[in-house]
């Protein structure tokens, strides 16, 4: 692992243990995630659901509820400096105005007794310490940036449809110019054509605000489209990670190899899908070793016995594995 | 003649209600608070039974020589202004309290359950006409149309349980039609439905199970106001009355006595709370057990 | 939202005349004969009979509930008593206000007391102020009200004299019962505002509040309360009826010339005009009350506001 220069890095996720203890049993979530993003780069997390990227997410922020979640180990360096270390107030200075974050599902996000309007300048009022006269015409002009008409500040949610409901998330989550956004499989709840929509916002922040974004995803093609780097999560560690091209030309380990050739192709005629074999690993019980082997196909002896660490199979593309390089 | 797809959907339905109900107990034992109220029931449940076998006296033999005595060795919780002994009439005033909060629930759950279930099904008329009665009974608060059905009824002791249970219907008709409602929509009903299964079937197969629990809790609670509503009807004169050791007239007839003789009054009155207190506490654990989104 | 007020009155007046036609047929098919009540046994049979004419008894069924209705709801007029002659009406309205204030300030005790506990042992879940609150509520849901009045005078006007134990007048006649009464209700409230929050607490757009930067008191009061009362308002509702009917019962722990009092030498004296009188009354106020409580509802949550405004959702 290269050494983190921390100032290069707009934020660094330095091995982050993240674990719930829930009816007495210990859930490993998360374990020695590490990960950097520089200014305007967009990292796609992927995995399945379940394998610890919302949990990443939400530590980033120290949103996770504390009673069961608890960060064991690690540390997350926003522009140098330690948030973990950080006291609560500041790292609500921090919340919605580095970092913000856009979730899964909009139809629970947003609060039904205030106005979406209300809400859009809450973020507004809390960082910039505004009257509510003056947030005002703050809040309406980014409802028309994320395309829903200013005479609507004074609606309600529940007289939204999901697809306006998620942009008005992410018009909460731009209201104060986040350095860092981060999206929790902000299209999944949607339909395609509203994908589209919100993907193609998305990709306007890069181009226009330089935003760094960590978009979280299960969809292999959401990442094409809007990834600059990518990391491979499962069972709550990154098993390959490198730059878009690095991924998809040359995907290395067996869960990323899995997953490509999972998706079924448009162009060759198909009859079967192909899933990979076996179930994702309970959290609460992990496999000794790589955690992938009870599913892996090259799996052999010592692929069980202790944890892999990652290898550079070239500069910047690493691989939790064995087994890589060697022919099936 | 079931198919072999049905049977096996049967066991394993089965299977399934069965750890349900594992897996309640199971929740169910480890609330000690839960526990304990189940044991303090129990102990009233068996005081209550044996009263013949344990009360040191004669519930309603008056002793004009010992009256208004405050707890002794003789009469632990003392005399009343009958002398009779406190504590024999609290005995046989728990066989009152229990016996009127359990029929009264089991009518009225009976009958509300049915009502509810029936209007949540079918539907149509049937429910709107339902609907409007209950809005009709449910106008009064619950005390006072006990109070009025009881005023016109009389007193005594089935009178009481007629008037509470005729005042309690509508709670229990309410929420099995909520439940029933709800889960007929709920996309395993209509799995069942979409393989041709009959109606009564689809009723009792999927969805009373699973409108069970909420009704269970209801009864567990409703025992619990019965017992109050009833120590309270006879509080005014309604319910049971003296000479009968009820918990609540035995109140009432202490009220003259209060500034002179307070244990009249303050041992009934505690009775009466630990009774329904242990009621509350096995449904809350009741209810906490049920509860399918809490973790186990 | 006018369409939404009319609406709910218009609901209640199919209820408030079937409750009356209800008690009217409970009352009027009791045994009793109401001429015997009014002028006693010793009284010959000629005047009995003149009696019943005079009370319109003779008439059919039908008859006497039409004049009945158009007695309470056209003039007012609930009947005499059979007791002492006197109007049932002037009576129960002279009454009605001691009861009245007695069972409002119960839930408004109840309200003040029972919210602020229920969001403490909600925030605080698990710690020792939620598991003693709700110790404290569930022995507070378990205690008869006329008995912790009786429980209350003992202690606070017998035995120590600070307050008066019967009687109404200032102020200080009113806390004993309230608080008698209200305790119950404080004990509810305060467990339906815990689960309430509870629930709300793990709601998504909480989370959504913090990760804007929210203050955490803000997030879980501004937030989190406002839902949470919604079902507690519901609760407030049902929870002065209850404390209504408590209120009855209780008045003759204190003495409190109110309603209760009256329905309760009714029924002994088999005065019917006077307790029909009296539920019907208790039915309108009780009608009356659950509509503010609907109103006040739609009010704080928009979702209802909207459905019978009638705004549509736009995509």
């Amino acid at each position: 692992m290269n050494e983190i220069k921390k100032e290069e890095y707009l934020l660094s996720v330095k091995d982050l243990e993240v674990q719930y203890t829930a009816g007495g049993e210990v859930i490993r979530a998360v374990n020695g995630i590490s990960f950097d993003i520089r200014k305007g780069e967009t990292l796609g997390l992927v995995g399945e659901t379940g394998a610890g990227k919302t949990t990443v997410a939400k530590s980033i922020l120290r949103i996770l509820p504390d009673p069961p979640a608890k960060v064991v180990g690690g540390a997350v360096y926003l522009e140098g400096k330690n948030i973990f270390k950080m006291s609560e107030k500041e790292v609500r200075k921090i919340r919605g105005k580095k970092i913000s974050m856009v979730f899964q599902d909009p139809m629970t996000a947003l609060n039904p007794v205030y106005t979406i309007g209300d809400q859009i300048a809450e973020v507004i009022r809390v960082h910039e310490n505004i009257k509510k006269k003056e947030a005002y015409p703050k809040a309406a002009a980014l409802l028309e940036m994320v395309g829903i008409p200013a005479e609507r500040y004074s609606e309600y949610p529940h007289q939204f449809s999901g697809g306006m409901k998620q942009r008005v998330v992410i018009a909460m989550a731009l209201a104060c110019n986040p350095e860092v956004l981060l999206a929790d499989e902000p299209t999944t709840a949607l339909d395609v054509t509203i994908q589209a929509q919100v993907l193609d916002m998305i990709g306007k922040l890069k181009t226009e605000f330089h935003t760094s974004m960590i978009m979280i995803t299960h969809d292999l093609g959401i990442v094409a489209e809007v990834c600059d780097k990518v990391a491979i999560v499962y069972a709550g560690e990154v098993v390959e990670s490198g730059t878009i091209e690095d991924i998809y030309d040359h995907p290395s380990h067996p869960y990323t190899l899995g997953l490509f050739s999972s998706v079924p192709s448009l162009t060759t005629e198909e009859t079967r899908l192909r899933p990979i074999p076996g179930m994702p690993p309970n959290p609460a019980d992990l496999p000794s070793g790589c955690c992938f082997h009870p599913r892996c196909e090259r799996a052999c002896e010592e692929c069980k016995e202790n944890r892999i660490p990652l290898t550079e199979l070239t500069p910047g593309h690493y691989v939790r594995c064995l087994k890589t390089g060697k022919e099936v | 003649m079931q198919s072999i797809k049905e049977q096996k959907a049967g066991t394993a339905q089965k299977r399934k209600k069965n750890s349900m109900m594992r897996i309640m107990m199971r929740r169910l034992r480890k609330n000690r608070l839960a526990m304990l109220g189940l044991a303090i029931l129990i102990v009233i449940v068996l005081l209550a039974v044996f009263a013949p076998y344990i009360s040191p006296y004669d519930y309603s033999k008056t002793d004009f020589s010992s009256t208004f005595q405050g707890p002794s060795a003789a009469h632990w919780f003392g005399t009343d202004e009958l002398g009779r002994d406190i504590f024999s009439r609290l005995l046989y005033g728990a066989r009152y309290s229990l016996s009127i909060g359990l029929t009264t629930v089991a009518i009225s759950a009976a009958c509300g359950v049915a009502l509810g279930a029936i209007a949540g099904y079918v539907g149509g008329k049937f429910d709107m006409i339902l609907m409007r009665v209950l809005d009709v009974f449910q106008a009064l608060p619950g005390m006072i149309l006990a109070i009025a059905i009881a005023a016109t009824l009389g007193g005594g002791m089935s009178n009481c349980v007629i008037s509470l249970a005729i005042s309690s219907i509508p709670g229990y008709a309410r929420m099995t039609r909520a439940s029933i409602l709800n889960i007929r929509q709920m996309e395993y009903v209509e799995a069942a439905a979409s393989i041709n299964a009959k109606s009564s079937r689809i009723i009792i197969r999927h969805i009373l199970p699973n409108a069970l629990s909420p009704i269970i809790v209801q009864a567990t609670m409703g025992v619990a106001g019965a017992i109050l509503a009833a120590a309270s009807l006879s509080f005014v004169g309604l319910g049971v009355q003296a000479p009968n050791p009820e918990w609540g007239a035995m109140l009432s007839a202490a009220r003259n006595y209060i500034r002179n003789y307070p244990h009249m009054v303050i041992t009934p009155g505690v009775t009466i709370m630990i009774t329904i207190l242990s009621l509350n506490m096995l449904g809350d654990g009741l209810r906490d057990a049920l509860d399918p989104r809490l973790k186990d | 939202m006018i369409r939404y007020i009319i609406k709910r009155v218009l609901l209640m007046i199919p209820v408030i005349l079937g409750v009356t036609w209800i008690i009217f047929t409970i009352m009027h098919f009791t045994p009793g004969d109401p001429a015997v009540i009014i002028l006693g046994t010793e009284v010959s049979e000629d005047l009995l009979e003149a009696k019943r004419v005079e009370l319109g008894l003779n008439r059919s069924y039908l008859a006497q509930f039409l004049d009945y209705l158009k007695d309470v709801f056209l003039h007012f007029d609930l009947g005499t008593s059979y007791v002492n002659g006197k109007s049932v009406s002037a009576e129960i309205f002279q009454r009605f206000p001691y009861t009245f204030r007695v069972a409002s300030l119960s839930v408004c005790i109840s309200l003040l007391i029972g919210i602020p506990l229920g969001v403490v042992a909600a925030v605080n879940q698990y710690s020792w102020k939620d598991n003693a609150s709700m110790t404290v509520a569930l022995v507070g849901i378990s205690m008869p009200g006329f008995w912790v009045g009786q429980m209350l005078s003992l202690l606070f006007a017998l035995t120590l004299g600070w307050l008066p134990a019967s009687g109404v007048g200032g102020p200080q006649y009113y806390i004993l019962p309230c608080l008698a009464i209200g305790l119950s209700g404080c004990a509810s409230i305060a467990r339906q505002t815990r689960s309430s929050m509870l629930e709300v607490i793990r709601q998504d757009y909480i989370v959504t509040a913090r990760a804007k930067g929210v203050i955490e008191n803000k997030v879980i009061y501004g937030h989190g309360l406002r839902n949470a009362l919604i079902p507690v308002i519901t609760q407030a509702g049902s929870s002065f009826g209850i404390q209504l009917g408590g209120a009855l019962v209780s008045e003759t722990v204190f003495s409190i010339p109110g309603l209760g009092t009256y329905m309760m030498t009714a029924i002994s004296s088999r005065d019917y005009p006077a307790i029909q009188g009296a539920v019907i009354y208790v039915a309108i106020i009780f009608g009356l009350v659950m509509l503010v409580v609907d109103l006040l509802y739609a009010f704080i949550d928009p979702r209802i506001k909207a459905q019978y405004s009638g705004k549509r959702r736009r995509k």
